[in-house]
């Protein structure tokens, strides 16, 4: 009785607190592996996917327009002004497959998500675009989100300032913000390396040109120095947004707008992203997204967009936009993802998903730990009535000698 | 397992268990909800395996504290017997020896054990390694067991190990045990009885705990 299973007990005396060590670190390294956010982001949902892929990889991309203020007469040059320069409108996800060169990212080292790359001139984010939403596709979105935008391609174009990186209950997506302003007041996000001698001519020329300079000074100065040659640019851009060559205040549409953008784009690839976030161009640490999953899939995700805490304007532009983005575009029915369409809030549901893992693994935690006591418990009393035991018999022993 | 034992085996477990599929489930409602499940499924493998090696662990720890809970010493010469589970016991005659182990086996409790008097010496030690019985089914479940005649006893199985020989023998049922038992102690076997009675012992057999001395009620 005694000596049965004295190996195995000291084995498993030994190696049931090890055992316990190892499953609460689990539990707390858990957090960390379902929610990893590589760089390649083939919205998978899975962690052994995305972890087993490299992290430079290009990445897949959601790409939201937002709507401008009407009438609106300059670029915002900060974040103070953005607030105030967007409506709140914004069209549903635009997603592209291996979009976005996130390879830069991976200098941050660990996780790719919640990193956030901001440009209001657009030229650091299209320099890694490889990919951007053809006219058609921008148009389209446009017009199927819950509020319609007007999109004009011949005065219109798409600025993408910021690239974000989220996560949410184990997915990781990549989006690109991008406004939808006039061309006028777009700033070039490619900056000529070619001085241009001449300035370029208007494509609509002043019948009656003034010979006298323009008095008014542009009341947004261009913040690109270098006039933009004109179309045709480098097919290697991601995009030219709005090339502003002209000067002159007068609105001069650009006669051959993105004209560069990778317009081989399968529209099947246009997907309803699921969730979308306040375009605040804030720090990042206040995403909400939603989890993706491959394009190929159908899934119904609790979707969008809560507001950053932090941009007050941009917030309730946010929220307000936020409802229309899961609603699914039409017209590709096997790449579209169903989404709800109520604004569900993301955050609420992650936090609600973190607390229900932390507090299953406090409480499978606590269960171990229970065991573990009373297992402590019962060896201190094994031990002691053995002693016990061992003391009598010597004694009884000890008589008969 | 002693009803005793069975409720204090539910009182600590049963808990437990309830924690266990409540965190289990708020674990798994994430997953049922669309996020990734493939980790959830790993650790919820994993906690399950844990926890099958605890549970082993403590049924075992929990056997072996119950066998020395179980264990009597026995000192023929000053007729006395000591059990960690119920303390001293001075009986004036030792057939019904048997009778009183019984009833100590049946209302253990696995509660603190008792400490030995220090002149306590015992000549003989019984080890129960298995023991089963039958409550009759007239006595309230919850009750302790003060007569032998209230239960059968259908296993009782250990060792007898006489300390003056350091001899060993074995027994298997009831009947071995007093058939073994008995001539070590110089006792007569008082019958063939598989569940006996206590009869007219239980006048004068006095059990003595470490911190009380009372008496069982005799029998009419």
């Amino acid at each position: 009785m005694r000596k049965a299973g004295l190996g195995i007990s000291r084995l498993l005396r030994g190696a049931a607190p090890l055992i316990v060590a190892a499953l609460l670190a689990a539990f707390m390294c858990v957090p960390a592996l379902s929610s990893p956010a590589y760089g390649d982001g083939r919205w998978s949902g899975s962690f052994w996917l995305d972890g087993s892929r490299d992290r430079e990889a290009v990445v897949d991309v959601g790409f939201f327009i937002a709507e401008v203020e009407e009438g609106a007469t300059s670029y915002p040059e900060d974040q103070s002004q953005l607030d105030g320069f967007i409506t709140g409108n914004y069209t549903d996800g635009i997603i592209l497959e291996d979009a976005f060169d996130a390879s830069d990212f991976a200098e941050f080292g660990g996780e790719l998500y919640g990193l956030e790359l901001y440009d209001l001139s657009g030229a650091e984010i299209v320099e890694r675009m490889l990919k951007a939403p053809t006219e058609e596709q921008i148009a389209w979105a446009c017009a199927h989100s819950a509020t319609k935008i007007d999109y004009d391609p011949e005065t219109q174009t798409v600025v993408w300032y910021v690239a974000k990186s989220t996560t949410l209950v184990g997915h990781s997506y990549w989006h690109i913000d991008g406004l939808l302003v006039p061309k006028e007041i777009a700033p070039d996000p490619e900056p000529d390396p070619e001085p241009d001698p001449e300035p370029d001519p208007d494509p609509d020329p002043d019948p009656d040109p003034d010979p006298e300079p323009d008095p008014e000074p542009d009341p947004e100065p261009d913040p690109d120095p270098e006039p933009d040659p004109g179309p045709g640019t480098d097919p290697d851009e991601g995009e030219d947004p709005a090339p502003d060559p002209d000067p002159d205040p007068e609105p001069t549409p650009d006669p051959n707008p993105d004209d560069d953008v990778d317009s081989d784009e399968d529209p099947d690839s246009i997907i309803n992203d699921p969730a979308d976030e306040s375009n605040t161009g804030d720090s990042g640490n206040a995403d909400a997204s939603a989890g993706g999953s491959s394009p190929e899939t159908i899934i119904d995700l609790p979707t969008p967009a809560a507001p950053s805490p932090s941009s007050s304007a941009a917030s309730v532009a946010a929220e307000s936009a936020s409802s229309s983005l899961g609603n699914a575009i039409q017209g590709s029915a096997s790449n579209t993802l169903s989404g709800v369409s109520a604004a569900s809030g993301p955050d609420a549901v992650q936090t609600a998903s973190t607390v229900l893992h932390v507090a299953g693994a406090a409480g499978l935690a606590g269960t171990a730990i229970a065991i573990v006591v009373a297992n402590v418990g019962m060896a201190q009393a094994g031990s002691a009535l053995s002693s016990l035991d061992s003391s009598l018999r010597n004694r009884g022993k000890g008589r008969r000698r | 397992m002693s009803a005793s034992s069975k409720r204090r085996l539910a009182k600590r477990f049963v808990p437990l268990a309830l924690l266990a599929v409540i965190s289990i489930a708020a674990w798994l409602v994430p997953s049922a909800l669309g996020a990734s499940s493939s980790v959830d499924a790993i650790v919820i493998v994993a906690w399950l395996a844990v926890m099958a090696l605890l549970l082993f662990d403590s049924y075992r720890r929990d056997h072996k504290r119950t066998q020395f809970l179980n264990t009597f010493y026995v000192d023929a010469k000053n007729h006395r017997m000591f059990s960690p589970s119920s303390g001293l016991i001075s009986y004036p005659n030792g057939a019904y020896l048997i009778d009183v182990m019984a009833i100590v086996l049946v209302n253990e409790s696995g509660a603190q054990h008792a400490e030995p008097p220090a002149d306590f010496v015992p000549t003989c030690v019984v080890e129960t390694s298995e023991f089963a019985y039958v409550r009759d089914p007239r006595i309230n479940a919850s009750a302790p067991i003060s007569r032998a005649d209230d239960v059968t006893i259908t296993q009782w199985e250990g060792v007898i190990c006489d300390l003056s020989t350091d001899k060993e023998k074995a027994f298997a049922s009831p009947f071995d045990l007093e058939d073994v038992f008995n001539p070590c102690m110089g006792c007569t076997a008082s019958g063939g009885q598989t569940s006996r009675t206590m009869g007219d012992a239980f006048q004068s057999m006095q059990f003595q705990s470490s911190d009380s001395v009372y008496a069982m009620t005799k029998r009419m």
